[in-house]
């Protein structure tokens, strides 16, 4: 079976489809461009084969027709029934120009394979618009009219060429089949503006409906110039044959449903109105569908370029969805900042206890420093262990005897150790010593020069001040410092803290070792200090019998005090915390030391009481809470 | 690199340590290499101070430049270091006014803190019972009391003989017994923790 | 001979280094297969591990003290434990919110801070969470060290305060300034008076030795187990030569 072409974008369809499968355009009610064995549901519809010789008004309708075929606007009918019949008068309206004739006779001049000239085709896109279309007969014909028009043109002049059945044959062409000029075209010459050679006047519209109102347009229609194709061309349409008996087509047997559907043969059924009313649409004045009315104009003039419309790219946000956009914002933005710490309260109880336990300590302190009341004997220097021998090694040192003092105390202590320190420094330059001074601790040096003009200032008071001593500064590196100290002092520190080279004069100009030294002093609240010293520094003294003295913390000498007591002793002598000091002084007459003992004998008393009375009353809390605690929990 | 420069500082390290404990015991043979070696430490030791002071300007720094109102202490931080740097540098660490600067706040600052530890640990010794009522929390009080009650004659009572004799036994026998014991320990914690770093398994230099 | 070894007594401690690093070998590579081996149980590291549980799904901070122990003198063994306690609370806080703080009163001890703290971000995949800031020389004396640190027990959000390395008695200030925050203290030193200030003060004191035995409570390798075991071995042996040489001497044997 052969396949169907859609009347409107002519593409092939299978011929059991009532509507185009591209377009969706009607394919059998119209019966436009149906095959020769379908048989027409419609009878009423002329077709080329059961009524040749019906002419058709335009915008008659057949009589059988459908709901569906009102829905068909009638120049459609028309152009499809102008096509189905091969031969069709013209239309009623005139076709006034000699344009039409000029078509009339192109499309005459379609030979036929046997006994026709048919019309030259210039455009082999026209023909294949054509077979695109579905004009299948007529596509081929066309095409096989081409070598024929050569055909007709090489026996014109005289050039063996090949017949037209000769073609054919070639070709395989079935003889083309009468081409009648279609009404269609009739319209479409009367209103075209196409000029043709000649010229055309187009001036009429196909829309046969009104023809008044096409009637008016004809007048005012531009004029347009018509290719010269327009005239050539034949539009894949046969050339008109003469009219052949046509064998009687039986019409077919229509089921009922189908039956009922058709209007009777009486009843006249006026066409309708197109669905659309396009009287008032414009009329194509350029391009192929010139003189169309209601479509879209194919040249590129009539679609206006224009710039497409620009839309936003903001997003609408609503009021609720750009307050929580708000609220996101807010909340990241608060991670990135570092929240305040809750706030501690001021006072609590632990506070109170604190302040409490703290003026019971400051309170008699000062009291007693304020007074200076002498309440008891200073202590005794046979009672302090290591002080009675730290002052004999003293003493036995010769007048300007070089001395390496050691400052390896931390400024906290200065309280507790300066007593012990001043008086030490005061015999020492008394004796006129040589005083090296050293620390490995970074306040040290201070520490040190802070203390010698403090000596200076007091206790030598009448004299200028003590300029016998050289400080040589920080000695860094710890324990691996004081082992380079001991083996060579002056690879260690080469220079004083001043920049002057003390090792080239004198009395530092014989040391070669710190064995050198008549004595070392080491001044340390540290243990571990301490014990660096002797286990470093007391070795190399040892060699030389030099002694190697300390003064330190009441905290730090229960742990330096067995190197004391050792046998053999390997520290000579100490003087420890406040009772030391104050012992020292006792056995040198240094005056008091302005109610320091008493002080610290008050202050020792209170803290004992603290301790004893705050243990108790924690402890009877303690079980209170633990005994109410237990019955709470017997509680039922 | 990355590979390689760990192995490298294990290397460097593990060697360096060995050389300096192999001269403390064959003192003839890697005498010298130790002392060098050592000399470099104490040099290194030296310029870590500097750059330890480096940091802390450093943190502060970047306190006051992120912090908002709790910074003040910042400030002052980084403006007390450049004044004692360019008194110091002026000066000298021993000159007239550094040593007004440490007379007048470091000292007594210091002597403070010493003060505030006091209470601290009187106001400790009043809630240890409460914190750990335990047999010999009892024992640390009566110690730490007979102490107290031996080392200076109380107020309005004098001197107690018997209570300073004890003292003076409680701190040159137990106390120094058990600080000898506890030391022994922190001395075999340090051989251990030392070779281990000798061998290469501890590794806190980032290797 | 004696220009080998210079004395007696530095051939006794060659032999004693050679013997303890052949004890720690030995635990390493022998002990792990036959000897099972366990240790006591220490309240402050399992309160300790719990702590840093807590602090990292808190969101709060860790605070280590790594003392003023220069790593020249014998302090530095305890500041070098310390160094391994930071780099478990490092591991343990690496998923925190706030990453662990470090202050210390050497400058040694500082570079070696940064260092550990790095290379342990390192490991784990996070180099970028190292700030070098988060490591402090808060002084260099012990109490402007103490003094420094304070601030930032206040100030850092911390949860937990954790003291290992060499301090002295003010450690007895920064105890109380984690009192007065309300967070736990976890300390040990190797100083004997700073140990008896810890037992009055701290919520969890090591005491004693218990601080080199970090490494091993925390999991850090097997090097650490083997030489806490070479420990009891030696504090055994010198225990019995220390009963020993007293009773010689009491002998009248030794002079």
């Amino acid at each position: 079976m052969t396949e169907i072409t859609c009347p409107l974008c002519g593409k092939p369809n299978p011929p059991d489809r009532d509507v185009c499968q591209f377009c969706e355009a009607p394919l059998k009610t119209s019966g436009f461009i149906a095959s020769p064995d379908d048989q027409d549901i419609f009878t009423q519809i002329p077709t080329p084969s059961s009524q040749p010789d019906e002419s058709t008004e335009p915008g008659d309708q057949p009589e059988s027709t459908s709901s569906l075929e009102q829905a068909i606007p009638d120049w459609l009918k028309q152009t499809e029934a102008s096509f189905l019949q091969p031969s069709e008068p013209e239309s009623e309206e005139p076709a006034p120009d000699h344009i039409s004739e000029e078509i009339d006779s192109l499309l005459n001049l379609v030979p036929t394979p046997s006994d026709e000239q048919k019309p030259a085709i210039d455009d082999e896109w026209l023909a294949s618009l054509l077979a695109e279309a579905g004009v299948g007969e007529l596509a081929q014909e066309t095409l096989a009219a081409e070598p024929l028009q050569e055909a007709m043109e090489a026996e014109e002049t005289g050039e063996p060429g090949l017949t037209s059945e000769e073609l054919s044959e070639e070709e395989g062409l079935l003889p083309p089949a009468e081409l009648e000029k279609p009404e269609w075209l009739s319209d479409m010459e009367a209103s075209s503006t196409i000029k043709l050679e000649g010229g055309m006047q187009p001036s009429e519209s196909l829309h046969i409906e009104a023809p008044a109102e096409e009637k008016a347009e004809k007048k005012g229609a531009e004029q347009v110039e018509v290719p010269e194709w327009v005239g050539k061309t034949s539009f894949g349409e046969k050339p008109p044959t003469p009219k052949e008996p046509e064998t009687p087509i039986v019409p077919a047997e229509i089921p009922g449903w189908l039956e009922a559907l058709r209007p009777s043969r009486e009843e006249k059924v006026s066409p309708s109105k197109p669905v659309e009313d396009i009287s008032a649409a414009d009329i194509v004045t350029a391009g192929p569908l010139v003189g169309l009315r209601g479509v879209i104009s194919a040249h590129p003039s009539a679609i206006q370029a224009r710039k497409p419309p620009t839309y936003s790219i903001k997003l609408r946000v609503t009021e609720e969805q750009h307050a929580r956009v708000q609220m996101m914002e807010e909340l990241l933005a608060e991670e990135q900042k570092p929240k305040p710490l809750p706030s501690k309260p001021i006072l609590t109880y632990r506070h109170i206890i604190r302040l409490v336990v703290a003026v019971l300590l400051i309170l008699p302190i000062v009291w007693m420093v304020v007074s200076r009341s002498q309440q008891g004997p200073s202590p005794q220097p046979s009672n302090v262990p290591g002080v009675v021998e730290f002052a004999q090694q003293v003493q036995a040192l010769p007048a300007g005897a070089p001395v390496l003092i050691a400052f390896d105390y931390e400024p906290g202590f200065s309280g507790e150790m300066n007593p012990a320190i001043s008086t030490v420094l005061t015999q020492l330059a008394s004796k006129n010593a040589y005083l090296s001074l050293v620390t490995t601790t970074p306040s040290g040096p201070a520490l040190a020069e802070s203390l010698m003009k403090n000596v200076s200032a007091g206790a030598l008071a009448a004299s200028s001040a003590y300029s016998n001593y050289t400080d040589l500064g920080f000695i860094p590196g710890g324990t691996m410092g004081l082992l380079g100290l001991a083996a060579s002092p002056r690879t260690v520190l080469p220079y004083s803290l001043d920049g002057k080279d003390v090792w080239a004069s004198e009395p530092l100009n014989t040391i070669s070792s710190i064995a050198d030294f008549s004595a070392v002093i080491v001044i340390t609240n540290d243990p571990d200090t301490a014990r660096v010293w002797i286990e470093q520094v007391g070795p190399h003294l040892q060699t030389q019998d030099r002694p190697l003295l300390f003064i330190t913390s009441t905290q730090a000498e229960p742990l330096i005090r067995p190197y004391y007591q050792a046998a053999p002793s390997q520290v000579q002598g100490m003087v420890a915390g406040l009772a030391g000091g104050l012992a020292y002084g006792g056995t040198v007459g240094s005056p008091g030391q302005n109610g320091l003992w008493e002080a610290l004998s008050i202050s020792i008393t209170v803290s004992i009481l603290i301790i004893l009375i705050g243990s108790i009353v924690s402890v009877v809390f303690l079980t209170l809470a633990s005994n109410k605690k237990k019955e709470d929990e017997e509680r039922p | 690199m990355k590979r390689i420069l760990p192995i490298a500082n294990a290397i460097i390290a593990v060697a360096s340590g060995l050389l300096v404990l192999l001269g403390y015991f064959f003192p003839g043979i890697f005498g010298g290499i130790q002392s060098i070696l050592i000399g470099w430490a104490i040099v290194i030791a030296a310029f870590a101070l500097l750059f330890g002071i480096f940091n802390l300007a450093m943190v502060h720094w970047k306190k006051i430049n992120t912090e908002g109102q709790n910074n003040i202490y910042s400030i002052v931080l980084l403006i007390s270091l450049i004044i004692t740097i360019v008194v110091g540098i002026f000066s000298g660490p021993t000159g007239t006014w550094s040593l007004w600067l440490f007379n007048t706040f470091q000292v007594p600052v210091e002597v403070s803190l010493l003060a505030v530890l006091a209470v601290v640990l009187a106001y400790a010794g009043v809630r240890l019972l409460g914190r750990r009522p335990k047999w010999y929390t009892i024992l640390f009080l009566a110690t730490v009391l007979l102490v107290l009650l031996g080392s200076v004659p109380l107020f309005l009572i004098g001197e107690i003989a018997p209570l300073s004799a004890l003292r003076s036994w409680l701190s040159q026998v137990p106390a120094v017994a058990g600080a000898r014991g506890l030391l022994l320990g922190v001395a075999l914690g340090t051989v251990a923790t030392g070779i281990r770093i000798l061998i290469g398994t501890d590794r806190p230099y980032g290797g | 001979m004696d220009q080998v070894l210079s004395s007696q007594a530095n051939f006794l401690a060659f032999l004693f280094v050679i013997l303890c690093l052949g004890l720690i070998f030995f635990f390493m590579y022998f002990g792990r297969h036959w000897l099972k081996i366990s240790l006591r149980d220490i309240q402050a590291f399992r309160r300790f591990q719990r702590e840093v549980d807590l602090s990292v799904e808190g969101g709060k901070r860790l605070h280590v003290s790594l003392g003023r122990g220069s790593v020249n003198d014998m302090p530095g063994g305890a500041s070098f434990s310390g160094l391994t306690i930071l780099d478990r609370c490092a591991r343990a806080a690496s998923n925190s919110d706030q990453p662990p703080m470090a202050t210390c009163g050497d400058g040694v001890i500082t570079i070696l801070s940064q260092d550990t703290l790095q290379s342990t971000y390192r490991s784990l995949a996070t180099e970028q969470r190292y700030d070098p800031t988060t490591v402090r020389l808060t002084g260099l004396t012990p109490m402007a060290y103490a003094a420094g640190a304070i601030p930032t027990i206040h100030d850092e959000n911390v949860t937990t305060n954790i003291y290992a390395g060499h301090f002295g008695t003010e450690i007895a200030l920064l105890t109380e300034a984690g009192e007065r925050s309300r967070s736990l203290t976890v300390a040990g030193t190797d100083d004997i008076s700073a140990q008896a200030v810890l037992y009055a003060t701290s919520d969890e004191p090591l005491l004693g030795e218990e601080l080199y035995a970090a490494g091993a409570y925390l999991g850090t390798g097997p090097s650490h187990v083997a030489s806490l075991n070479m420990q009891d071995i030696v504090r055994w042996l010198l225990v019995a030569v220390i009963i020993l040489g007293a009773i010689l001497k009491l002998l009248g044997i030794l002079p």
